[in-house]
């Protein structure tokens, strides 16, 4: 196989972690951009999930393979 | 890229016609979810498929794309409320990124529903098996948003390419694999770190960076569908680590928490009471009017790729310069003097005689468009077949 033993180099020195913080240590203080939706939407969608059988994952099971 | 998409969609909603057929014949409602897990330990696949050379040793192949398969539900899990083993719920309290990753037991095998492998080594090409072998990847998750579709097969196609040219790192290979895909999962904080096989520990994200690189420097980027996946790739990346609640609407996994942090917080539910798993699997039904994906999209909130009408045409027609829509137009046409048809061949009986047109070598674009201009000069099957005899 091909190798490019300078740029994979550069690459493997670029394996460091990162902090993988959402939003990254400087935003923690505010939190991340969670969206925020318009009051009316957000309604719409609050019904939407309240209007789901509670139920309904407790009476679903795979009946075939796959 | 975009009609594969479209193509997805198209699946959804024929299944979805059917669902409402049966309906109708029943008098009770016949759902369907496109989902992979029934939280009680059963998973099935949303398998995704590629033609690539044969000559590229498949050892190689294997461990190369392993740490992509590890982390790509980064950006395509669709999400799962409980943490599962092949006996059932183990957590149900808690939210992962990929619906898939508990039930993967090992590296490579031909296995599909025990015993999974990260790697399947299933290889059926729908071509010249000479000179191709088919990937059958069975370690995604079924996703409902079209970004987190094309993003998922467009990223796996560049890392293959990236394969094919041999320009993957032997170095890069994980220590555990198959406890990687558990641990990325369980982490939609994304801090966890993974553990190379020389030691050295390193990000998810890190390792899907390292592959973009890789499809930046090597893939053929004339097409525009490679320089729209390379870019949505990176940007995807980038907001995964600084802001990941951006990419509501285009990652499923972040769409539905999101969601589901919103009831939470309204009704003040505890995340293992049931109705989070219920309305973690009404995310995923097929119907418009019901799916809780598509209330969101409905809204405004959903990054669309595709509009309806190409989702509408996609059910009717496969794309125009491809094996399939020749297959089609030939049985439009010609149906009534086909005998059979297969993905390799269609044999006609014509005359008394049956006549053998193989399909077989029509892989792309340009192989397939003389004949289906052939097709569509020619007057009828006689001729038809008399043409394609002098190729």
């Amino acid at each position: 196989m091909v190798r490019e033993d300078r740029w994979i180099a550069q690459l493997e020195r670029r394996r460091v972690i990162e902090d993988p913080r959402p939003g990254g240590p400087e935003e923690e203080e505010t939190g991340p951009s969670r969206p925020d939706p318009e009051r009316s939407t957000r309604e719409r969608l609050l019904r939407r999930m309240k209007q789901v059988d509670r139920d309904q994952s407790k009476r679903y099971r795979q009946r075939t393979g796959e | 890229m975009f009609d594969l998409v479209a193509h997805d969609k198209a699946g959804e909603r024929i299944l979805l016609q059917c669902a409402q057929r049966r309906s109708e014949e029943l008098g009770k409602r016949v759902r369907l979810y496109k989902n992979n897990t029934d939280y009680r330990g059963h998973s099935y696949g949303c398998h995704d498929n590629y033609l690539m050379r044969r000559d590229v040793p498949f050892e190689y192949v294997k461990q190369a794309l392993i740490p992509f398969n590890v982390t790509r539900q980064l950006f395509a899990g669709a999400g799962k409320v409980g943490i599962e083993t092949e006996e059932g719920l183990v957590e149900p309290g808690r939210f992962q990124i990929s619906q898939r990753a508990d039930f993967f037991a090992v590296e490579a095998s031909v296995d599909t529903m025990h015993r999974r492998p990260l790697v399947n080594t299933r290889d059926e090409p729908h071509a010249d098996p000479s000179r191709y072998r088919r990937l059958h990847g069975i370690v995604g998750d079924a996703n409902m948003s079209e970004y987190a579709t094309a993003l998922k097969i467009g990223t796996t196609a560049l890392v293959l390419e990236c394969i094919e040219k041999g320009v993957v790192p032997e170095s890069w290979q994980l220590k555990d694999p198959v406890g990687a895909i558990r641990a990325v999962s369980h982490d939609p904080t994304l801090r966890t770190t993974l553990a190379w096989a020389d030691g050295k520990e390193i990000a998810p994200l890190e390792v899907q960076r390292g592959y973009l690189a890789l499809a930046q420097r090597h893939c053929d980027r004339s097409d525009p569908d490679v320089e729209w996946v390379l870019g949505e790739w990176e940007l995807t990346l980038d907001l995964l680590a600084r802001d990941p609640y951006a990419l509501v609407g285009k990652v499923d996994w972040i769409t539905k928490k999101w969601l589901l942090e919103m009831f939470v917080e309204e009704e003040g539910v505890p995340w293992e009471d049931p109705w989070l798993r219920s309305l973690d699997l009404q995310y995923h039904d097929i119907d418009l009017e019901e799916s809780l994906f598509y209330a969101l999209q409905q809204e405004g909130h959903v990054t669309r790729l595709i509009d309806e009408k190409a989702v509408q045409q996609a059910v009717q027609s496969p794309p125009p310069d491809t094996r399939a829509y020749l297959r089609g137009e030939i049985v439009r046409r010609f149906g009534d003097r086909l005998a059979s048809a297969q993905w390799d061949a269609l044999t006609f009986a014509v005359d008394g005689r049956r006549m053998r047109f193989s399909l077989e070598d029509l892989v792309e674009p340009d192989e397939v468009r003389p004949w289906i201009a052939l097709l569509k000069t020619a007057p009828n099957v006689e001729q038809f077949l008399a043409e394609a005899e002098r190729y």
